[in-house]
């Protein structure tokens, strides 16, 4: 690689200096070299410290037991709404579903989510079995909420199961905040 | 199966299938660790393609791709023998030692973040994106297809390149469980083996800067620190991508991926072994984000030019020809899926968002300031990076070439080309643009960051070699003594190097 450079007498092979490219010989362009190279070491070391001693923050109130709670009420939520859903339509039914989310605003299309992994599902609810997320009778069934299913004839019926009374618990000793 | 073991499975179902194409392409070298499961990924999103286009179930064509991989590189080494892994002295490297210990950091450093899987997150976009394609796949080729004809499905993303969906397919048919929370497990141990593969760059450049040092203590000096920032930069991968990358988002996989491309293919010193890689990596990327997918594109367009640049400079036979092979292949992969998805008639990607609001100029305004507001360490990280390169440039840039590293404009014009095409979404896009950035720019601007934050890296693993050296730092003494407009004709194909 540098065999061009020394071909130009520009830069002879590392390690083959002549005693006067020695520390104290080189002058003032050299010393500025030298002083780039500390700096740019020790920015890049301080901007890492600084930047990993944040991540190792986030790491840590990501593992924190509040957290914790929160994800696994989560989890257990999005099972409970699965399992109702398994338990009241057949997998290949085409269905519709409604966007709504009882006392959560800010959850979005979270039946929308559970139904497309299992059946198909339409945006026309003519003709097909229709879902919506009601509320539960004294804030049982999924942290308050229940599927409601609207068949083609016109009745209605409503799905079963509930996260575990521990994890309810859990989740209003939280605040019961809304899930993403 | 609990999780653990289905991640197990998972891996090792992937492994089965990339083991062979990633020591033809890697050899010997530590990157083949992270590269035979992420080329096993990459043959899952290939199945994955093949199902959607011809039919037939997503596993039958993973096993066929495997096989058909496996018996490319079986005919390769026997016709080519110089490119066995076991004959080819090429292909390895020295400093095994260090090697050793900065994949021991690098599994450290993996292992901190991935504790953070302890909370069980499965955020947004993994629930309504990147976990619903697997269960699409595994019900085949018409139900994935009406899935991607129809404009339902939108909020889903269903024409998102297919890699993390067939990775976590695989996993689940592995683990004879369809579980969410296996799925987000895979797809941060996807993230994290990018994250190692780009690690591995740096201590690559380490040893070519190591390699230049005659003094054995300067040598162990240079690649002790670059161990250490080794390290340190895959920290701050997972520190810049924060708690999506365990929380079911695929930005830090095809963003590390694409880095560790870069690394590979334009800034080591251009051999066959050095462009494999890259080229593997940027299938990664390419087949597992939109973004990734053209920012991959390019990547390959580069590391064929500068493969061809110097194909040419050391006189070998039909360079461009060869160029041109080296990048159709890549190309050919990841333009599969889009191709497929058009012959099918799928369903454009944006619509959901709603109307499009404001103008192009006051969507450049929002997007600009978007980027400040919502991606304010990215765009810091992109400014320190432009400062430490200006004065590497300016005061090292020779014994970067003295170490056969490449310039790192090619890591900026990819820079440049990916927030370009991120910007240009930006305004002319669908929905409310500043809403719109809100919520996505701080991981659309992810690879940007950690392409910053590889440059920084590389260029003090440079300066490293010249601390209290003075010696070694001659190698750059033609440049910076005024003489360097000589130098830079006499060295111009150099700099891409």
């Amino acid at each position: 690689m540098s065999s061009g450079q020394q071909g130009a007498g520009l830069d002879p092979p590392p390690g083959h200096d002549p005693p006067s490219s020695r520390r104290g010989a080189g002058g003032p362009r050299r010393s500025a070299r030298d002083a780039v190279a500390v700096l740019i070491v020790v920015a890049v070391a301080v901007a890492m410290l600084w930047t990993v001693v944040f991540g190792l923050r986030v790491t840590a109130s990501v593992r924190s037991p509040t957290n914790v709670a929160f994800w696994e009420v989560d989890a257990d939520y999005y099972a409970c709404l699965s399992g109702q859903l398994k338990g009241a339509v057949r997998s290949g039914d085409v269905v519709w579903t409604s966007y709504a989310t009882p006392y959560a605003p800010f959850w979005f299309r979270t039946l929308w989510k559970v139904t497309a992994a299992y059946t198909p599902v339409t945006v026309d609810p003519r003709g097909v079995t229709r879902l919506y997320l009601a509320a539960a009778p004294h804030g049982e069934g999924c942290l308050g909420t229940r599927l409601e299913i609207v068949h083609p004839d016109g009745t209605v019926s409503f799905g079963h199961g509930y996260v575990a009374l521990p994890l309810l618990k859990k989740w209003r000793a939280l605040g019961s905040p809304p899930l993403p | 199966m609990d999780t653990l073991g289905g991640a197990v499975a998972g891996v090792v179902a992937l492994s089965a299938g990339g083991a062979l194409p990633a020591v033809a392409v890697a050899r010997t070298r530590p990157i083949v660790v992270p590269l035979v499961p992420l080329a096993g990924a990459a043959i899952a999103g290939l199945a994955v393609t093949a199902m959607t286009a011809v039919g037939a179930s997503f596993l039958t064509w993973y096993l066929a791709l495997s096989v058909i991989c496996a018996a490319t590189v079986g005919v390769v080494w026997a016709r080519w023998p110089r490119t066995r892994p076991w004959d080819d002295a090429a292909g390895s490297v020295g400093f095994r030692g260090a090697h050793l210990v900065a994949g021991l950091v690098g599994l450290g450093v993996c292992a901190i973040f991935l504790g953070s899987l302890k909370a069980p997150m499965t955020q947004f976009d993994a629930r309504g994106v990147w976990l619903l394609h697997p269960f699409w796949y595994l019900q085949g080729h018409e139900r994935t297809v009406a899935v991607l004809r129809d404009r339902g499905y939108a909020l889903a993303h269903p024409p998102y390149p297919p890699l993390i969906g067939g990775s976590v397919a695989l996993t689940w048919l592995a683990a004879g469980t369809k579980s969410l929370r296996l799925g987000v497990v895979m797809i941060a141990l996807l993230g994290a083996l990018s994250v190692l593969a780009a690690g591995t760059a740096i201590v690559e450049t380490a040893t070519a800067v190591a390699r230049e040092a005659t003094d054995v203590a300067l040598r162990s000096r240079v690649v002790s620190i670059s161990v250490a920032l080794a390290g340190g930069v895959m920290f701050v991968a997972f520190a810049a991508a924060g708690p999506l990358a365990q929380a079911g988002y695929a930005d830090l996989v095809w963003a590390s991926a694409a880095v560790g491309a870069v690394a590979y293919g334009l800034v080591l010193e251009c051999t066959a072994p050095n462009v494999g890689v890259a080229a593997a990596l940027a299938t990664v990327a390419g087949l597992t984000k939109l973004e990734g997918s053209i920012v991959a594109a390019v990547i390959v367009g580069l590391v064929a030019v500068r493969w061809y640049l110097v194909l040419r400079g050391s006189g070998a036979t039909r360079p461009l020809a060869r160029a041109v092979g080296f990048a159709a292949v890549p190309w050919v992969l990841i333009g599969a899926w889009p191709l497929a998805l058009q012959l099918l008639g799928a369903a454009p990607d944006v619509p959901f968002q709603g109307p499009r609001e404001g103008s192009d100029a006051t969507r450049f305004v929002d997007a600009a300031s978007g980027f400040v507001h919502w991606a304010g360490t990215n765009v810091g990280a992109l400014g320190g990076a432009l400062a430490v390169a200006i004065l590497g440039a300016v005061y090292l840039r020779c014994a970067r070439r003295a170490a056969g590293l490449g310039s790192d404009l090619w890591a900026w014009a990819v820079i440049c080309v990916e927030l370009g095409v991120v910007c240009a979404a930006y305004v002319v896009g669908p929905g409310v643009a500043s809403r719109w950035v809100q919520v996505s720019v701080a991981r659309t601007t992810l690879f940007a960051a950690l392409e910053a934050w590889w440059i920084l890296t590389t260029w003090a693993v440079i300066a490293a070699g010249r601390l209290r050296y003075p010696h070694l730092a001659h190698a750059g003494a033609g440049a910076g003594a005024g003489a360097s407009l000589g130098a830079e004709k006499l060295d111009e194909p150099q700099w891409v190097r």
